[in-house]
Order: structure tokens, then sequence, then C-alpha cells
């Protein structure tokens, strides 16, 4: 009988005493492991459909159209003097508050996209459409953060920075900022920036330092941002020109990638379309031959990337195997939310093992390939997607380094394996103050 | 009037102790050296000469803003010898208001603490409407569409530049102030001008318990690192401490969900598991045959 085999006798057998043990009671959070966490306060501003709690203490009241403006002229000046000069409170008919908030104050409610969809049906039906694509999309972001497992696993107020970028599926205000919710201040790429940065996905980085952005950075003050992302209306493309072409509210129907965290066929039928779509995009400025060379190369990159990244990978499942990976699986804390990483722990290793969950709580060589992977590979795809030459290199030189320094560390791990004592490393590693605040409070 | 007479007069009225490191009378260190401007005494509008970066402007501002000039003598920038001019420049001619107004008056010396702001959605709309918010206006009631650096640490014109906003624990783990009260409602003031009152008051309790979080994992990282003292360790917990918690903090502060996560918490946790990781392969080698 195979090993996987026993494992799925093991847990028919075991399972009632999972059920049995350790949840806690009243976890209320959403997802796939909904009733493992309870959400941080916060959460009701980042997910208000599911977690705003009305204002039950203040005022009382119905109010209506301009009414409430009586008040908040004096308690809230700056969201009113915001929406004055929004779109909003020139139309004909002026949007008031309570079209988005509701009249009663004690029941008051935070717009969502189906809120603004009821005005804007086209682009929530846009939007929508994401969906059928898959993650990454801005549709799917707040699901796929709440079902990730680090997310369930660590304490909510840790995680609460996750939720404020996860939130722009569940509200429109991350691009189109309240109370203004100006299209022109949409449209330029630092609108998108306060997300798309940092290690994973430094797409400002690689934005700026492309021809494109530099062109941005001189040019852009000078430029009519009123005008919609059309051919012909801007000289350059900025983020949105190309991923929400035509103003089209989605930016998942060109995905070829996926943000490079795993390696995909840009062959297929599918990704042959979104090619297409691609080529279609570039074909505002550039000639369609220009455009099919510079995608060869990136596919080319990846291509090189992945090879190089697995490589790596294989490296680690052989320590693994060799049981050189210290603290040991048994020695850590189990793997979040996985049942069966309590009687059988393994260490996780590459991306389909769900080494996205596995940044903390693992030995230094696993962290060093979880950065190798999800930050330096993550920025040479962002550098090349975007034609940024110089940063694609210097991603590509860390790689290199990367994967010396892992190799390097792997000898010196086997060298020890061999000298070192069998000290177990358990108290070390499950106790301590924060590893213990976490078991208690996700 | 002569340059010599100008001296004269200087000499004749201001005590100058500052960068000498003496100390006035009631004991307060870099009393801010001070000369008579030209056109002194005539009206502020007509005087138009050049102040000295040494802070010629006491001499009028502190009988006319006498509560400003004494609380920018309390705060950490007189401590530092920061004086008028380094914020208002030295130009006495209608815009040294304007002119510290705006983000750029603070980012030259503050360009670590920046840098979360400007990837923050106030940061952002800052930087693209530069040119449309109105500085003349005074940094209050949301008289500017989104908060600059002045509008929040320097509220409503308090010139003892963040005195509620610092945080509310310190650092070190060290207890609270005793005037946590005034700096929780002194901190939540200038948000309050856009923001809901609970909204503020629950962003300002996750914040907190986010950077309490971080505060844990320097102290479990602390207590495994006094397992293995060595430069390496050393390094590893002075970076944890001093750049990736910090990150936590400004990003709480300055709402950059990039500062909070990526670098910050995240970071943490390598650092700790690097450490552990280090303790772990020392324990294991001294108890090698």
């Amino acid at each position: 009988m195979r090993i996987a085999h026993l494992n799925l006798v093991a847990w028919l057998l075991l399972w009632p005493w999972c059920a049995w043990s350790g949840l806690p009671e009243n976890a209320r959070g959403t997802g796939e492991h909904a009733e493992q966490w309870q959400p941080d306060p916060m959460h009701e501003y980042w997910d208000p459909a599911i977690h705003h709690r009305p204002e039950t203490e203040r005022v009382e009241g119905v109010f209506k159209a301009e009414e409430c403006l009586e008040c908040h002229t004096a308690i809230t000046p700056g969201i009113v003097k915001d929406w004055r000069t929004s779109r909003h409170a020139s139309a004909d008919k002026p949007v008031f508050c309570p079209a988005c908030h509701g009249e009663d104050h004690q029941k008051l409610t935070f717009p969502t996209p189906q809120t603004c969809g009821g005005c804007h049906p086209q682009r929530l039906a846009q939007m929508e459409e994401e969906k059928k694509y898959g993650f990454p999309s801005h549709a799917l972001a707040m699901e796929r953060a709440v079902d990730s497992k680090h997310f369930a696993d660590k304490p909510k107020a840790e995680v609460a920075s996750c939720l404020q970028c996860h939130s722009v599926a569940s509200k429109c205000d991350s691009c189109h900022t309240r109370h203004r919710f100006d299209p022109a201040e949409a449209r330029r790429p630092e609108a998108c920036l306060t997300c798309h940065s940092g290690p994973p996905h430094p797409d400002d980085e690689a934005f700026f330092a492309s021809p494109h952005g530099q062109r941005y950075l001189t040019e852009g003050n000078t430029w009519d941002w009123s005008k919609p992302l059309r051919k012909g209306n801007y000289q350059i493309p900025t983020c949105a020109y190309c991923h929400m072409k035509d103003g089209n509210h989605q930016v998942a129907d060109k995905a070829v990638w996926k943000f490079g965290i795993r390696e995909v066929n840009p062959k297929t039928v599918e990704n042959e379309i979104k090619r297409k779509r691609w080529l279609e995009t570039c074909a505002d400025c550039h000639p369609s031959e220009t455009a099919q060379g510079f995608f060869r190369e990136l596919d080319a990159e990846r291509k090189a990337t992945w090879t190089q990244l697995y490589s790596v990978e294989r490296l680690l499942k052989v320590l693994r195997g060799d049981g050189l990976l210290r603290p040991s699986a048994r020695e850590r804390p189990p793997y979040p939310m996985d049942m069966m990483a309590r009687f059988f722990p393994r260490e996780r290793i590459g991306f389909y093992e769900g080494q996205a969950s596995a940044f903390y709580n693992v030995s230094a060589i696993e962290r060093d390939y979880f950065e190798m992977w999800y930050f330096d590979n993550l920025g040479a795809y962002k550098g090349m997607a975007h034609g940024a030459k110089g940063m694609f290199q210097r991603l590509h030189e860390r790689l290199n380094a990367d994967a010396h320094a892992i190799a390097t560390t792997a000898e010196r791990l086997r060298d020890a394996g061999k000298t070192d004592g069998k000290m177990e490393l358990h108290p070390l590693w499950m106790e301590g103050e924060y590893t213990r605040f976490n078991r208690d409070h996700n | 009037m002569a340059t010599g007479e100008r001296s004269s007069r200087a000499v004749r009225t201001t005590k100058i102790a500052m960068l000498s490191g003496e100390r006035d009378e009631n004991n307060r260190g870099n009393v801010v050296v001070w000369v008579m401007p030209d056109c002194f005494p005539r009206g502020n509008s007509e005087c138009t000469a050049p102040f000295s970066a040494e802070g010629d402007c006491l001499s009028c501002h502190r009988e006319r803003d006498t509560a400003l000039v004494a609380a920018w003598e309390k705060s950490r920038h007189a401590q530092a010898g920061i004086a008028c001019s380094a914020c208002h420049g030295t130009e006495h001619q209608g815009s040294m208001a304007t002119r510290s107004r705006r983000n750029d008056a603070c980012t030259g010396c503050h360009q670590r603490e920046s840098g979360g702001y400007t990837l923050s959605k106030h940061g952002v709309i800052a930087t693209l409407e530069g040119k449309r918010l109105d500085f003349t206006q005074p940094l209050k009631e949301g008289n500017q569409r989104v908060p600059t650096c002045a509008y929040c640490h320097l509220h409503a014109g308090e010139h003892d530049a963040g005195a509620g906003i610092f945080p509310l624990v310190p650092m070190s783990g060290s207890p609270a102030p005793e005037d946590i009260a005034a700096r929780t409602e002194a901190r939540a003031a200038p948000c309050r001008d856009c923001h809901s009152p609970r909204f503020v008051a629950t962003w300002f309790a996750t914040g907190d318990r986010m950077v309490e979080i971080g505060r844990m994992k320097v102290r479990e990282a602390t207590q495994a690192a006094a397992l293995r003292d060595d430069p390496e360790t050393r390094i590893l917990l002075h970076r944890m401490r001093d750049e990736h918690l910090r990150n936590v903090r400004l990003g709480v502060g300055h709402q950059s969900p990039d500062e909070q996560w990526w670098h910050g918490h995240p970071a943490m946790d390598g650092d700790l598991l690097r450490i552990k990781s280090l303790v772990g392969r020392h324990l294991r080698q001294s108890e090698a045959p």
C-alpha cells in the first residue's frame, strides 16, 4: 500500500477527533477557513458588505439629501469639501450622502461595488467578469486574502495590513478615492502604487524605470488627465492604459504569467487569446513585430528563471529527504490550517506545496528560497514585463547570488549534519512570546 | 542701516548660546541666536529683508506669537537646533507660512519617514494634486484635501512638532507616558477633520495592536538571541528592532500597507527565524562531540 493510501486511512480514522479538538467556538470569519478565525474590528471598513456593523450609539434620525451636510460640514469638514468638488455634487441631480450611505443614521452603510454599480452597472459588470479569469485579479483579491492559510493563522491585527490592499475587491475607493471619486486621479500611475509596491510586486519601480515611466515622470504633469485612456489621447501608456484598456474595469483578461508566482505555459489556447489582447494593446503605438519580439523575450526570461528556481527547489527537497532541514517540521509550529501536518509534518517547499504561507516558522534556508522566489523572481518578472532593463538585470544578478548562497548554505548544512549534535530544537521554536500569542490568537 | 550698526544692536539685544551648548537661565539648551533685521521695527508686511538662518525671527515673534514660540521651544526641533528658517525660509514676503505647510518643507530632513507616506493614499493625492492644494489656508478643518506632514504633526499651527503624534508606547517597551489620554486625543484630532471618530478610534486600536505584535516578535527574538551573543545575531536583532519594527510603526502612522507588511511584519518574521536558526545551530554545535 502506498504512503498516500496509509495517510488516507489514518485521516479517516482520526477525523472525528480532529473535528472535536481545538477550534475556536465563536469563529465567524469568512471563506475557506471561516470556522478558524475571527475578524479584527477594522475588518468592517475593508469588507463592509460582510463585516460592517451599523452605528448604534450616537445620532438617531432619518436624514435626506442635503440634511446630512448641515452637521457634517462642522463634524467632518474635509469630506464635505471634497464631495462638493466632485461630479456627484455638480450633477444636475446631485448624488447626496444617503444615496450611498442610507438615510437612517442607525443603519448607515458603507458603499460596496454593488452600491456604486447601481448607477455604474457597466463598470461593476466588467469587474465581476474578472472572476472568470481567476486570481490574480481585483475582484477576487479579498476572497483569496482571507482564504490564504497565513491570513487565517496569524493574529488578525497583524494581517490587517493585508486587507487594506485586498479591499480593492470590496470597495471602489481604492482607486477612486473618496469623496471626489475623480477618474482623472485613477488614470495616473500613482493611484495604483499604494498597493502595487514593495518586494513581491515592485510595479512602481518597474514602471518608473521603464522608458514609458521615464516619459511620464518628465511630462506627465502637463497632460490632460480628464481624457479617457484611449488610443491617441496619451503619448505613453500608464498602468491603467494597458491593464484596463479603454477604461475596461478589469485587469485579469490579459494576465498570462500570473504575477510570475508559478510557471505557466504561455502557449495554451487561453494564453494565446490573452497574448493577442496584449498585442492589440501594444499596437496602439508599436508595430506588431516589435511587440511580438518583446513577448518572446519575456517568455524566454521566464523559462530561464523557472529553470533556475526549480534547480534550487530540488536542492532543498534533497535536504528535506536527508533530514537536514532544522528545525524539522516536527520541531516547529504546525503548518497553518493543516490538520494533516499535526500527524504527518512535512516542510513545504515550492509553489505547489503552499510555500506562500511558509515565510515564517521555517528554517533560514527555506526562508532564503522563499525570498528568492517571492521577492527576486517576482521583481525580475515585473522589471522584464514593464521593459525596465536595468531593474531586470539587477534582479537577475540577485537571483544568481541567491542560488549561489543557498547552494553554499546547503553544503554547510550537509557538513554540519555530520558533526553537530542531534539536540531537539523543539523548545526554541515552539515557545516564545509571539509564537504563543500566534497560537492562541488567530 | 549699516552692517556695523546692525551687528552692534544684535550683540546688545541677544544672548548667544546656540550651538555652543550654553544653557539659558531656565536651563534650556540651544537658545537660538537672533539679531534685529534691517527693517525693524517697521510692520511685518514691509519687512522684506532676508532673515538669517540663525533666527532673527524671534525678536518680533516672541512677542507677537508668544504661545507659538513657547510651543516650538518645547519641541524636539528646538532641542535639535531646528529654528524658524529651516521650514519657513528666510524671505519675509508673505509666503513663509505657505512654504512651511508643504511636504517638501519636511522631507529634506525626514526622507526616511516620508517614504511610507508618499505611497499612502494621502501621499499619492498630495503628489497628484500638489498644485491644487491651497497652502495659503491654515492646516485645519479639511482646508486641504489630504493631510500633508504638517497637517497632522503641527495640526492647527501647533509648533511643538508632533507633540501628540509620537507613539503612545515608546519603542523600548518602557511604561506608557503619563499624558497618554492627551496624546491619544491630539493624535486623533487631525484625522477627525475627515474621518468619523469611530473609524479613527478603531484604526488606532488596531494599529497599536499591530505595533505591539511587532514588539512581541522583538522580545521573542531578544530572548532567543541571549543564548548566542555574537555579531551576526546582534546585527539581525538590531535590524529587526530599528528598521523593520520601525517600518511597522511608520506604516501604521502613515497608512501605508506596504510599510506595515512587506517592509514590516514578514521582514520581522524573517529576522526572528534567522536568529533562531543561528541559535539552534550554535546549540547543536556546542553539543557536538
